[in-house]
């Protein structure tokens, strides 16, 4: 099931809220567990017995891991928990023979999370398997993240309140990110398609393509996350942001402490600082960037390109760390960010096209390189019939909007005419049945 | 705060429930379209998915509101500079275009081929053989595009085309002609349809005429009546712009022209080229020559031994009108339906005349082109 599917809005989540609201706090989790079950076979009928499969491995190498505390058995345990997550992803995920389960790279990565932490003492055994399901499964973040790690809100798994502050501000998170994914994105999307599936390209179209499907990738997946988030908080948990406006960023190092937060906080967690991170010479560090960020690239895929983007960016972060940090320093603020904007730019086309070759291609028209023309009048009807929404989503991606709004949209009446007045323009947008899809979900 | 998380939630509750309590719709009327119930669960299609699906679409199609709701979204479309919604552009003065941007190359080569190896048969059998490419209402209509609208390029199109088939008639040039030189207030096509008008028809029989050597009635010797003032459309359907005028439908005939007997094939024969039956319903087009039959035969009351075979889309329902009065007997086949072998059809009837009369979307996209 989707977030933005008039299953999910009008019939899953006010039955799931309802239920979770009625009931008496130690059925809670039950009844997210059992939600979140359904929630997932909606989507994946079969698929539902890998993640209780999942589950269940997991929940015993906790225990194991914890009852053999102090032996190689504890370890032998650890290691065999990572070796199933890793090869349930491995199989699905790279061996190409079976459909990828959805959001399979999400919940092993925090399945992972939680044996980790259990053998390094960080965070106490979970001896109920229902908490533990409800962890593991919990519909708002199950299939597209953010990846909330055990330790984050283990507290919460057994001890929360749903407080009226919660519930206003998780509404709307919810209502922004389903403007976000409906309103923008998924027009963007509808631009990105038009200008790749062009039979004759231009120097214009390729840029227009290419920064539509950079606005379409950051409000699918942040409108996503901030769904999540809201979602979470409604049932009085505290997910970890995930976006923080990464189109603003001022270098590459910066764009990643900005973008898909949660999934680079789990490299650095669990790959970057076990291998040493940056405390073991400047060698070291950079080898270490280097293997998290190719790790990085194919966790989003079994595609070339995707090892390409993450080589990429290991590439820029590696010259960054050696010198082009304190050059950008010394740079006036907008080169640094046209530089960040222009490498962004090139990861999305690395990243855009599963084939290298048309991803070069796309390339060389942005500079002009072939021959072909300035642009095409077809292009000008496209820019003035996306014109608008890309001004609005370029300046939605930057902070200007969430302080506009602070200033001016303290009176309650206002917000709540602001949530109603996107909620029904989303179901507007989905009501007519266009273009829908969530590009993180293939990940 | 309070107030606004029990406004927030309220209605969205409401408005779930509210969903739920609502009759299901079986049709509906501006899309045009039968709508999704309630689907039944079996094993296999929870296993396989496809329950999922319908119960998604019998959410969105059964949605509370749901015509406004499909409105709005193509109105703020609009209002954002969007030049089309559902396929169809939003033109000037609220017509609404079928869009063609992409000449689907292969299938138009295949039926380019096929279509010129019957004509020149038919003609080598020392049969009169014509055909009438008709021009998409963007083509006409340039004016009304908005503009940078990437329409592919008909003109040039039927250059090419003229080529190719025998007996091609540039229908285009007296349209666009009578577009640009005629007043204002005419209708070649409809606003909310992708059909032509009668008026539309009348400018193609004029073309057709002149290149039979003849000259056509002046459109003065026409009466027109008007059939309905409610005619909505397909492109409103496609649209989903609720707010646009409805068009109007005409009959055109001459006073003193010929009757005619029409058989459809189902038995019983009729006098008229119009069943106003369908004008109470929603597909109002159908008015002429009631929609499209696999053979439609009409025999008319002139007397000059012309037989012909018109090879045809529901164009062509509307050019009747005219047509009837230059053959004894018209032949009307729809290759979607039609079964025969059209080379024993043609030498069974003793046609004199082949016409093949096609919208060049239609034509290039249609995949029943085999004789």
């Amino acid at each position: 099931m989707v977030f933005s599917s008039f299953t999910f809005l009008f019939f899953f989540l006010p039955i799931i809220l309802v239920a979770c609201y009625v009931a008496p706090f130690r059925l809670r989790n039950g009844i997210i567990f059992l939600g979140s079950l359904f929630f997932y076979a909606w989507g994946e009928p079969v698929y539902v017995l890998i993640m209780l499969f999942s589950t269940v491995v997991d929940f015993a190498h906790g225990w194991l891991v914890e009852r053999y505390r102090g032996t190689v058995k504890s370890r032998v345990a650890l290691i065999s928990s990572i070796l199933v997550n890793l090869g349930l992803l491995g199989f699905f995920k790279y061996s190409g023979l079976v459909p990828l389960p959805i959001g399979i790279s999400f919940y092993t990565f925090q399945t992972m999370s939680y044996t980790i932490d259990v053998y390094r003492g960080k965070v106490p055994v979970q001896k109920n398997i229902i908490d533990f399901g409800a962890y593991v499964t919990m519909f708002p973040q199950l299939i597209a993240g953010p990846i909330v790690r055990y330790s984050q809100i283990q507290k919460e798994l057994t001890g929360r309140k749903i407080t009226i502050e919660k519930l206003n501000s998780g509404l709307d998170d919810f209502f922004i990110g389903l403007g976000k994914k409906v309103l923008l994105a998924n027009s963007f999307g509808e631009l990105w398609k038009i200008c790749a599936g062009q039979e004759q390209t231009s120097i214009l179209g390729a840029w227009l393509g290419i920064l539509a499907f950079a606005l379409q990738i950051y409000f699918d997946f942040s409108g996503y996350s901030d769904m999540a988030i809201g979602l979470g908080k409604m049932l009085g948990f505290t997910f970890p942001e995930n976006f923080h406006y990464p189109y603003i960023s001022k270098s590459i190092t910066e764009f990643w402490r900005r973008w898909h937060i949660t999934l680079g906080m789990w490299f650095r967690e669990y790959v970057y600082i076990p291998l040493g991170g940056s405390r073991r010479g400047k060698l070291v560090q950079l080898r270490n960037i280097l293997i998290v960020w190719l790790l990085t690239g194919i966790w989003h895929g079994a595609g070339w390109n995707f090892l390409i983007w993450g080589l990429y960016f290991a590439i820029l972060l590696m010259m960054e760390k050696m010198f082009l940090l304190r050059l950008l320093e010394k740079l006036p603020g907008f080169v640094a960010h046209l530089y960040s904007l222009l490498a962004i730019i090139v990861g999305w086309v690395i990243f855009a096209f599963d084939s290298l070759i048309q991803g070069v291609k796309w390339l060389q028209t942005m500079i002009g390189f072939t021959d072909v023309p300035l642009f095409r009048s077809a292009d000008l009807y496209y820019l003035k019939s996306y014109g608008i929404l890309l001004l609005i989503g370029i300046l939605a991606s930057t902070p200007l909007c969430k302080r506009l709004g602070d200033a001016y949209l303290r009176h309650p009446v206002l917000q709540t005419a602001g949530l109603i007045a996107i909620g029904v323009l989303c179901f507007a947008n989905l009501a007519a049945g266009t273009y829908n899809p969530f590009l993180y979900f293939r990940f | 705060m309070k107030q606004k998380v029990i406004v927030i939630c309220g209605a969205w509750f409401l408005f779930s429930f509210l969903n739920l309590l609502i009759p299901e719709r079986a049709f509906s009327e501006v899309e045009n379209r039968y709508l999704q119930q309630r689907p039944r669960a079996s094993k296999d299609e929870i296993l396989d998915g496809s329950y999922m699906e319908q119960f998604e679409t019998w959410m969105t199609d059964q949605l509370v509101f749901r015509d406004d709701f499909v409105s709005l979204k193509a109105s703020t479309d609009q209002l954002l500079g969007r030049g089309d919604s559902g396929g169809v552009y939003l033109g000037r003065d609220g017509y609404l275009l079928e869009m063609f941007t992409e000449l689907p190359e292969e299938q138009l080569q295949k039926n380019l081929d096929e279509a010129a190896s019957f004509l020149k048969r038919m003609e080598e059998q020392g049969r009169t053989v014509h055909f009438l490419m008709i021009p998409t209402g963007a083509c006409v209509m340039e004016e009304k595009l908005p503009a940078f609208a990437p329409e592919i390029n008909q003109t040039e199109l039927f250059a090419k085309l003229e080529q190719k088939l025998p007996g091609f008639v540039h229908v285009e040039k007296e349209l666009i002609q009578a577009q640009m030189q005629g007043p204002l207030e005419q209708q070649l096509y409809y606003r909310t349809d992708h059909h032509w008008t009668s008026l539309g028809a009348y400018y193609a029989y004029k073309a057709f005429c002149e290149a039979r050597g003849k000259i056509a009635p002046d459109l003065s010797e026409y009466e027109i009546e008007v059939l309905s003032t409610e005619f909505y459309g397909t492109s409103y359907s496609k649209a989903g712009l609720y707010t646009v005028k409805p068009d109007t439908m005409t009959a055109m005939y001459q006073k003193d022209g010929a009757s005619v007997q029409i058989d459809y094939g189902t038995g019983e024969v009729e006098n008229s080229l119009y069943d106003e039956s369908f004008l109470e319903k929603r597909d109002k087009y159908r008015v002429y020559l009631k929609g499209n039959y696999p053979l439609t035969k009409i025999t008319t009351s002139v007397q000059n031994g012309k037989r012909l075979l018109l090879v045809k889309d529901s164009y062509a329902n509307t050019f009747v009108q005219f047509l009837k009065e230059d053959y004894e007997e018209i032949f009307m086949v729809d290759l979607r339906y039609f079964r025969q072998s059209l080379d024993e059809y043609v030498e069974e009837q003793e046609i004199t005349d082949v016409l093949f009369l096609y919208q060049i979307k239609n034509f290039s996209e249609d995949r029943n082109f085999a004789f």
